[in-house]
């Protein structure tokens, strides 16, 4: 969908300090087999909660927005994401990070986002569709944040070809210009790829990740000895080339036109099978060397790599950043942003 | 002058640079010298992300100057956890805004 009147006003992130990877090879954590197939140099570990991290990142958005609009932003639309535990059972973190961050009570929604590693990018979807079809509606919030570590995630090895690290990202969208003008978005869903997280774990009445490694590498075995990753890569390739074709289409543009694409901090083997072979692009079009460096944080790789892209001057006022989304479920999501604007 | 690409990272506001007084602190990696900042201004609480920055180098001597070079006045550096080493800074005068 073509968008020309909103703006993303307000961007903010707290990311944990970086760790190196000799401190998991010295420890026995992390395999140098695991360090080749990821290219992973470090990752961020913070001493800090999602939820506060999300906090502490809502706040700089918040008051870069207000800043940047010479008025006051109040989001009446407050969504709020993390794929990990938040660190509170039966617990409703997206009504902390409003409370926390004093917009209080009013009209409107705060909701939590479920669509794991994507819900940042797919929020921006849904907020541009509540902001495009909703005039009651001014400024939309959308936080992320999670830590990882701990018995139920190490950082370094529960996943495959992942490295985690932590992160809390937000960013404030409204009808007024300020850093940089979505110009368009698109999301592509597959549920049939959603068994890969899940392998052949039975429902429990209780998380074990108190007390054992959540087991992510054996559930995606479990999937892959019987359905194969060629069904993997198909279906992915087909899912982030619909959804970048139809953002760059629907906003009259190409690839080629593309200043760089934030996409998943996964290691260097999986960017390059999940996103650069489907897209037809190298390395350096994207933010994977930021990525080996940061690891793969939650919902908030792509916010905290274009606000590293504005922070270092990387990106001016006319340039164009994709930022795509992939989460396991698996759904995708593709959002173009003009910077400045 | 040391050279450093430095300032414009710490341009958080996106209007104005870190204020007199305003206290940067630095966790950074020896072998590849990147390292993450925080800064803390004074009377608004804990220090808050402000970005990643790749010094030229890794050595301590080369962090202090480059953090000097965007005015920034630093102490003397120490190990931290995970093999980190950390420095703590204080800015005397308002720092330029090098994307001006």
């Amino acid at each position: 969908m073509r968008v020309d009147d909103l703006h993303l006003n307000g961007i903010g992130c707290d990311v944990g300090a970086l760790v190196p990877v000799a401190v998991p090879l010295a420890a026995g954590e992390f395999t140098a087999e695991d360090a080749d197939r990821t290219g992973q140099l470090s990752t961020a570990v913070a001493d800090r909660h999602g939820p506060e991290l999300a906090v502490r990142a809502g706040r700089e958005a918040l008051r870069q927005a207000r800043a940047i609009t010479g008025d006051g932003v109040w989001p009446s639309l407050c969504l709020h994401a993390g794929i990990y535990h938040s660190g509170i059972d039966f617990w409703h973190a997206a009504s902390y990070v409003r409370d926390q961050l004093g917009i209080g009570a009013g009209p409107g929604l705060t909701l939590e986002l479920g669509a794991m590693s994507n819900s940042l990018v797919a929020g921006m979807d849904m907020a541009v569709s509540v902001l495009r079809g909703r005039p009651d509606h001014d400024a939309a919030l959308i936080t992320a944040g999670d830590r990882f570590g701990g018995t139920g995630f190490p950082h370094w090895s529960t996943d495959i070809g992942i490295v985690y690290g932590d992160a809390g990202s937000a960013v404030v969208l409204s009808r007024r210009p300020g850093i940089a003008r979505i110009r368009s978005v698109a999301s592509f869903t597959d549920p049939s790829l959603e068994g890969l997280q899940r392998g052949d774990e039975p429902f429990r009445s209780a998380s074990v990740a108190a007390h054992r490694p959540i087991g992510i590498r054996h559930r995606k075995r479990q999937w892959l000895a019987s359905r194969g990753a060629t069904e993997v890569l198909a279906r992915n390739g087909d899912a982030v080339s619909t959804v970048v074709k139809t953002a760059l289409a629907d906003a009259g543009v190409d690839l080629p036109d593309l200043a760089r694409i934030c996409a998943p901090h996964y290691g260097r083997r999986l960017v390059h099978s999940q996103v650069l072979r489907p897209l037809g692009i190298t390395e350096d079009r994207t933010m994977t060397e930021f990525g080996l460096r940061v690891g793969h944080l939650g919902a908030s790789d792509q916010v905290v790599a274009f606000d590293h892209l504005l922070r270092g001057g990387d990106v001016t006022d006319g340039d164009l950043v994709l930022l795509l989304g992939i989460g396991v479920g698996m759904t995708w999501t593709a959002v173009l942003l003009e910077v400045g604007a | 002058m040391t050279d450093t690409t430095l300032a414009p990272v710490l341009d958080i506001s996106r209007e104005v640079g870190p204020s007199a007084g305003t206290r940067l602190v630095v966790r950074w990696d020896r072998e590849t010298g990147w390292a993450h900042l925080a800064l803390a201004v004074p009377g608004t609480g804990t220090a808050r992300f402000a970005g990643f920055h790749q010094f030229s180098a890794g050595g301590a001597d080369t962090v202090v100057a480059e953090l000097a070079a965007v005015g920034c006045v630093a102490g003397v550096p120490s190990p931290a956890e995970d093999g980190l080493m950390a420095i703590e800074g204080v800015f005397a005068a308002e720092v330029p805004d090098a994307r001006r």
